[in-house]
């Protein structure tokens, strides 16, 4: 029989997983990719919080419903001329008695290219299984779950709202030129319509993927010179050392997250 | 039947373990388990110091060391194989060590009837001791709290006339008990550090183990 055992339930399980959640902190990625026909660099960060734990025995953590937190940043550069044609104002001059003419200039439209910036943020609902991993890592125990396979992202939602806000981005942008005004309904349709959800989601997708394949919440960790009393001059502090460390999932009458640990002076 | 039973999180430690964490306590801390004038003490010998006992007509008083050796505890049921004096029952412990006890022996040399001149001998017996008690809780605040062990019962074999054995244990009674009280373990190194617990059971003594029950 192990030295000590200690045990949590799905509730307490929960409890650990949320913690881990929020010691795991924000992740931050950044890089560049497809925006459709377009190429957009991008930053993203994404946190994790959240999801109902089911215990599943010998060896799995299902924690479902877990929120990954996002927040994304991109710009992309657009030709307004690919879809809104070039076009001049002709000289109009106009006679003056005894005194030649007036002339205005002829005027020509070349539409410039543009730098849409976009950003949001949104919370994306996954599914997804664990499995346990103990490890001395250092001086540190460390138990770990780490996420088996890849978890399916429903990021459609997500895409329709980036979508959305890359509309608006181009609005803001497309203000900013001369002569857009007429064109303005028209440039943001276009643009929109060259990326469509399909280019969001190609974007999305390798954006948001990699923030949990391989995820790993640290639901455990201790130095293995445990300190069982601090100092008390004038006493020393008291240490075990932790030698061994085994997590499985018990199940019986319900299901446990069992931690046995053997020890030594 | 789960480990947690009506509550979420559990922490329980065999006998083995609590020996260990024995083990580490009187290592670390040493002068828990020496009580002694100073006078009667080796050189760099860790130890508790404790006046002499007064008495009239001896100088400096009465000179003592009482060396306890570790501690080992067994939690219900019975692993003595029949060996302990106190068999534990249901929701018990034993706690069984080895006493020293010395005595500086002053003794008045009267040679030349001129000079009353003392020297102190110390004389020493040593004694197998067995203690039956319970554990004890010491609540802070949730998730904070230590499991310290209290002795009822204590035995010492082998002493006639009884009357003196029920003195001695009396004595080292009270003695282990104060020992022992030093010895307190916090319910983080019972979960091994690995949840917070808030006691709602315990500690309990079954199955070889001391156990808590609470909320993470």
């Amino acid at each position: 029989m192990p030295d000590i055992i200690a045990a949590a339930d799905e509730t307490a399980a929960s409890n650990l997983i949320h913690a881990a959640e929020t010691t795991l902190g924000t992740l931050t990625k950044s890089g560049s990719g497809s925006l459709g026909p377009f190429t957009a660099a991008w930053f993203a960060s994404a946190s994790f919080s959240g999801g109902m734990v089911d215990l599943i025995a010998p060896n799995v953590v299902r924690i479902a419903n877990c929120q990954l937190n996002y927040s994304l940043g991109f710009n992309f550069s657009f030709d307004l001329s690919s879809i809104l044609p070039d076009f001049c104002l002709p000289q109009i001059c106009i006679p003056i008695p005894f005194d030649g003419k007036l002339c205005t200039p002829k005027i020509c439209v070349n539409w410039p290219t543009i730098t849409i910036p976009v950003s949001n943020s949104g919370v994306i609902n996954f599914t997804a299984d664990f499995s346990l991993n103990v490890h001395l890592s250092g001086s540190d125990w460390l138990i770990d779950i780490v996420v088996v396979g890849i978890p399916f992202l429903q990021i459609g939602p997500a895409a329709a709202a980036i979508l959305a806000a890359i509309g608006l981005a181009a609005s803001l942008a497309l203000l900013a030129v001369p002569f857009i005004g007429p064109f303005l309904a028209a440039a943001v349709v276009g643009i929109t319509a060259a990326i469509g959800i399909a280019g969001v989601t190609g974007l999305l997708g390798p954006i948001l993927t990699p923030f949990v394949s391989g995820l790993t919440f640290t639901v455990y960790k201790q130095p293995k010179l445990f300190q069982v009393l601090p100092p008390a001059l004038p006493d020393p502090a008291v240490n075990i050392n932790l030698d061994a460390i085994t997590a499985v999932v018990a199940s019986s009458n319900e299901d446990e997250l069992v931690i046995s640990v053997d020890i030594s002076a | 039947m789960s480990l947690t039973e009506a509550e979420t999180v559990f922490a329980g430690v065999h006998e083995a373990g609590v020996n260990e964490l024995f083990k580490a306590f009187f290592t670390a801390r040493p002068r828990f388990l020496t009580y002694a004038t100073p006078g009667l003490v080796p050189p760099a010998t860790p130890f508790t110091s404790v006046p002499a006992i007064a008495f009239p007509g001896i100088p400096g008083g009465i000179e003592y060391r009482i060396r306890f050796e570790i501690p080992t505890v067994d939690f219900a049921p019975d692993s003595s194989g029949g060996s302990s004096p106190l068999p534990v029952g249901t929701g018990q412990l034993n706690i069984r060590t080895k006493v020293t006890i010395t005595v500086g022996c002053y003794r008045f040399f009267d040679d030349t009837g001129k000079d009353r001149q003392g020297t102190v001998i110390p004389i020493s017996t040593s004694l197998e001791v067995w203690a039956r008690g319970k554990p004890t809780v010491t609540y802070f605040s949730p998730g904070n709290g230590e499991v310290g062990f209290s002795l009822d019962e204590v035995e010492i074999v082998d002493i006639t006339p009884d009357s003196l054995e029920s003195v001695v244990e009396c004595i080292l009674r009270m003695v282990l008990q104060a020992v022992i009280r030093n010895v307190r373990l916090p319910f983080n190194t019972l979960t091994a550090g690995a949840f917070s617990l808030a006691l709602v059971r315990g500690p309990e003594i079954e199955d070889d183990q001391v156990k808590i029950y609470g909320n993470a």
